[in-house]
């Protein structure tokens, strides 16, 4: 084992274990944050009152999203990791079949493009909700073949639509980091246009870097440039990848002066969304 | 400036939230106003029902009630034969019962025997029916007399 991998292990275990564990407990989070924003849509179309019990969780993610980033994206997601997961798989298949430096990928300018994407889709459940549409296209939505799926109850014809989707967007995932995540989800549209507390960012103490060294921006898997390019930076997961490849480890989190381990600063975010999201009732078993 | 892209977001975000809070005052006003409509609505409509059911109530027990009566209201002559010739009787009958008996003309009649027969008429209207047993004394006119106020019971019997 190797220097590298050494310093790397303990984050690479906590960030598995973490991701598996949210993703066996809190399959359907996504799901259920995102009810709140057709609910609040169909709502204000209707002209019919805001249910409050229907909208708790989306202000529950909203407001962890605006105190600590998108750690919902990053680590609890059961769509995020689960796109993780095919491209992982996706990468050993390709690397099998095509040797290891000649993975297919996107170009960035292509990839910024299709950022933009999430928004329109926003944007447009958002019109379908108000007018009444949405509710009529049942079977459309990948992520209710995907939740199927969790609940092992695979879905019927009547997904038809939602499935042919669904196998497009696996196909995506297996060819892009988080495929969905940045181009097509949105509730991350919607996280990526929260104002994320300025100090709950990723900072990067760029002059004490390697010169030259690209390593941060290689591993990020929605091309986010740190300390470049400022209207993108909605865009961060706050996987953390970036600060898992730093050589030097220059990159941070402000709470780190509080807390000197970022592993324990993760854990404790965990710990932390757990109990906000069991108490939200997003736990499939209690 | 540093902040620029945080400041931007949070005034749209507080902008969205005020927006959506005002909306649900409005939404709220225009639902409990829908709904005091609805419940008034829905009292008027429970209280026509009601009344309805009360009114259906009230035909039916006095229909029961004219049912339950034996005799039609009013006053029945009814004509028997006695002793000598007719006897011709007039019963009244008030709320379905038989309340007075006056047998007004029975010129044929032996003064005597009819004076024992005409007590059977109080008996009549005591058990309310013609079906008395006659005066053995007083045979014919008896018979007349119940014959007579038979008859004229026939046009006051409840169908």
């Amino acid at each position: 084992m190797t220097e590298k991998t050494k310093k790397k292990l303990p984050r690479t275990v906590t960030e598995v274990i973490i991701r598996v564990l949210f993703f066996i407990t809190m399959p359907a989070a996504f799901s259920s944050g995102f009810l709140g924003v057709k609910h609040i849509c169909s709502s204000v179309g209707a002209g019919t009152p805001i249910q409050l019990d229907r909208i708790w969780v989306l202000i529950g993610l909203v407001a962890f999203t605006i105190i600590f980033g998108r750690f919902f994206c990053g680590f609890v997601c059961a769509f995020g990791s689960f796109g993780d997961f095919v491209y992982y798989i996706s990468g050993l298949i390709q690397t099998k079949l095509l040797g290891p430096k000649k993975q297919i990928t996107i170009p960035e300018k292509t990839t910024v493009i299709l950022q933009k994407l999430k928004y329109l889709i926003l944007l447009a459940i958002a019109v379908l909700c108000a007018l009444g549409i949405y509710s009529k296209l049942s079977g459309w939505s990948p992520w209710d073949v995907f939740s199927r799926f969790m609940v092992l109850k695979p879905p019927g014809l009547d997904y038809l639509v939602g499935i042919i989707i669904f196998t497009l967007i696996i196909y995506g995932m297996a060819f892009k980091k988080r495929f969905f995540c940045q181009f097509l989800c949105p509730l991350g549209a919607l996280f990526a246009l929260l104002p994320v507390l300025p100090f709950s960012g990723i900072h990067r103490n760029e002059e004490n870097c390697i010169k030259g060294c690209k390593a941060c921006k290689m591993n990020c898997p929605v091309n986010v440039k740190l300390g470049e390019d400022i209207l993108r930076n909605g865009e961060c997961i706050s996987c953390e990848k970036c600060m898992g490849i730093c050589p030097k480890s220059n990159l941070s989190r402000p709470e780190r002066k509080l807390i000197r381990n970022d592993i324990v600063l993760l854990v404790i975010k965990a710990v932390l969304f757990f109990a906000m999201g069991a108490f939200l009732g997003l736990c499939r078993f209690f | 400036m540093k902040y620029t892209e945080f400041i931007t977001k949070l005034v749209s975000l507080v902008v969205i939230i005020g927006s959506l809070a005002s909306f649900q005052v409005v939404a709220n006003g225009r639902a409990e106003e829908a709904a005091r409509v609805k419940a008034e609505q829905k009292a008027a409509a429970k209280a026509e029902a009601e009344r309805k059911k009360a009114e259906a109530k009230a035909a039916a027990d006095k229909a029961a009630a004219e049912a339950a009566k034996k005799y039609k209201d009013g006053i029945y002559e009814g004509i028997g034969e006695g002793f000598g010739g007719n006897i011709k009787v007039r019963v009244t009958v008030t709320d379905g019962e038989i309340t007075d008996i006056d047998a007004y003309e029975h010129n044929d009649e032996d003064d005597e025997y009819f004076g024992m027969a005409v007590a059977l008429l109080d008996h009549m209207v005591e058990i309310n029916d013609p079906g008395v047993d006659v005066v053995s004394e007083a045979t014919f006119s008896s018979q007349g007399l119940i014959e007579a106020v038979g008859n004229a019971l026939e046009k006051a019997v409840n169908q």
